[in-house]
């Protein structure tokens, strides 16, 4: 066993708090000598496309005086005594009852053994708490599916595939997601653009998802209240027309909406995080704040700020819903984007459920073989049929 | 596979074109950001996208040395 070693390759300045303070050191099964290499080049792989993010969003994002003010007010609301005592009310409309839905289809295409159907589903998002901030946004009133279905056959069950920050266009999705692998497999396959992402981002946005985090930490909140409201209502609709289970995969950001699901609903049949953050506020910092002076982006709020305003929809925060054998969560040795610590200290969180750790990072996935033998093992194991 | 990879290159090349474009727009209109901001802007997702099409290759490329 070995410590892993990645938060030493982050130059975190000397400002901010290291989150290795509050996140355990994860403790990794020894990695055979032969993937070594291939966990040293992912790494190193990530740590460019670090910079390139870095470089790209520091200065975008840096915040002026007055959004500095506004950023420490958009946060009052989520740290309400209520919301500290039961994070759960936040997320109150998942225990109302199912509304109405409409759906258009809007494209169908042949996949090999059946179709890939493109949806959209009509979300009525209302936010916990209205503010100025919150965008009227057409594009994200909608929530768009590419829905992959079995002709033939009765599907063991459907996977939803929840993409990562600045994804959302659904074919790259699908490559990086492996949706053919799943659908190979027999499961049914549902690729959910989540909000202000690919085909919701508005029209003016420079990149997918950049509404969607932001320095605007109410924004932010609303944001991820709103990517479990509308994948719970793609997950309510998909099960209620194929009548079998739905369960969620995600990666990075997905892998975090997906871990916070697992601690909110109770009748998910599988959930699988891949690479999942925990705690947004150290994410954030860690992707956007290492670029040293002159263009340090520094938080709006004091480090312990941010943590608790965003500490409401922390998978951290919430207790796991399901069975532990429901779920399995899979790390990266060699990740630095979401280092392993992230999903160490969920599988700590969740009282240590089936882990998975594969050879790579966060962009250079290597052993991906491996990777779904163990995820189609887990999946059998479920006996779902 | 050398077109896919193309393909994907050219495809996470498109949110840094529109990137600029956006920005040139604004500047046209009421500029509120500066020519640098959407230079690095560029730069870094063009970096990323770079990064992601060598990570791609590099599975590709595993994933036939292992079905050797």
């Amino acid at each position: 066993m070995r410590a892993a070693s990645s938060l030493a390759q982050l130059e975190l300045p000397t400002a901010l708090p290291a989150f290795s303070d509050d996140l355990p050191a994860a403790v990794l099964p020894e990695e055979p000598w032969l993937d070594l290499p291939l966990t040293w080049i992912g790494s190193a792989l990530d740590r460019i496309a670090l910079r390139g993010m870095r470089l790209a969003f520091a200065s975008a994002l840096r915040v002026s005086d007055a959004e500095r003010e506004a950023a420490y007010e958009s946060g009052a609301p989520y740290t309400t005594a209520a919301l500290v005592a039961e994070p759960r009310r936040f997320f109150d409309f998942l225990d109302a009852p199912a509304r109405p839905v409409t759906m258009r289809e809007l494209h169908r295409r042949p996949v090999a053994g059946g179709e890939a159907v493109t949806r959209e589903l009509a979300t009525r998002y209302e936010p916990y708490h209205c503010s100025g901030t919150w965008p009227a946004c057409v594009e994200n009133d909608r929530v768009v599916v590419e829905h992959w279905m079995h002709r033939d056959t009765r599907p063991r069950a459907t996977v939803m595939a929840l993409h990562g920050f600045t994804m959302g266009t659904s074919w790259i999705d699908a490559h990086v997601l492996m949706a053919a692998k799943w659908f190979a497999l027999g499961f049914d396959v549902a690729l959910v653009a989540l909000p202000f992402h690919g085909p919701r981002s508005p029209r003016t946005a420079r990149y997918s998802g950049e509404l969607f985090a932001s320095w605007d930490v109410g924004r932010t909140n609303e944001a991820v209240r709103q990517a479990v409201h509308d994948v719970d209502l793609v997950r309510r609709w998909i099960a209620a027309e194929t009548g079998r289970p739905v369960g969620l995969l995600g990666l990075s950001l997905g892998g975090y909406v997906a871990a916070l699901m697992a601690g909110l609903c109770d009748d998910l049949p599988f959930v699988i995080p891949l690479v999942p953050p925990v705690t947004f506020d150290a994410l954030a910092c860690s992707l956007l704040a290492l670029d040293g002076p002159p263009h340090a982006c520094a938080p709006p709020l004091p480090f312990a700020d941010l943590r608790a305003a965003y500490a409401v929809h922390s998978p951290l925060s919430h207790a796991l819903a399901i069975p532990r054998e429901r779920v399995l969560i899979v790390g990266a040795r060699g990740d630095c984007l979401v280092p392993p610590e992230h999903a160490y200290a969920l599988w700590r969180h969740w009282g240590e459920p089936p882990i998975h750790w594969y050879s790579g990072s966060h962009v250079a996935p290597f052993r991906r073989a491996r990777l779904l033998a163990r995820v189609a093992a887990h999946l059998d194991a479920l006996a779902l049929d | 596979m050398a077109c896919p990879l193309l393909m994907i290159a050219i495809m996470m090349s498109l949110p840094s074109i529109h990137a600029v474009a956006v920005s040139v727009g604004e500047r046209v209109g009421a500029a509120t950001w500066s020519l640098r901001t959407s230079a690095e802007l560029v730069t870094g997702m063009s970096i990323m996208a770079f990064v992601f099409t060598i990570a791609q290759l590099l599975l590709f490329i595993e994933e036939l040395w292992w079905r050797l």
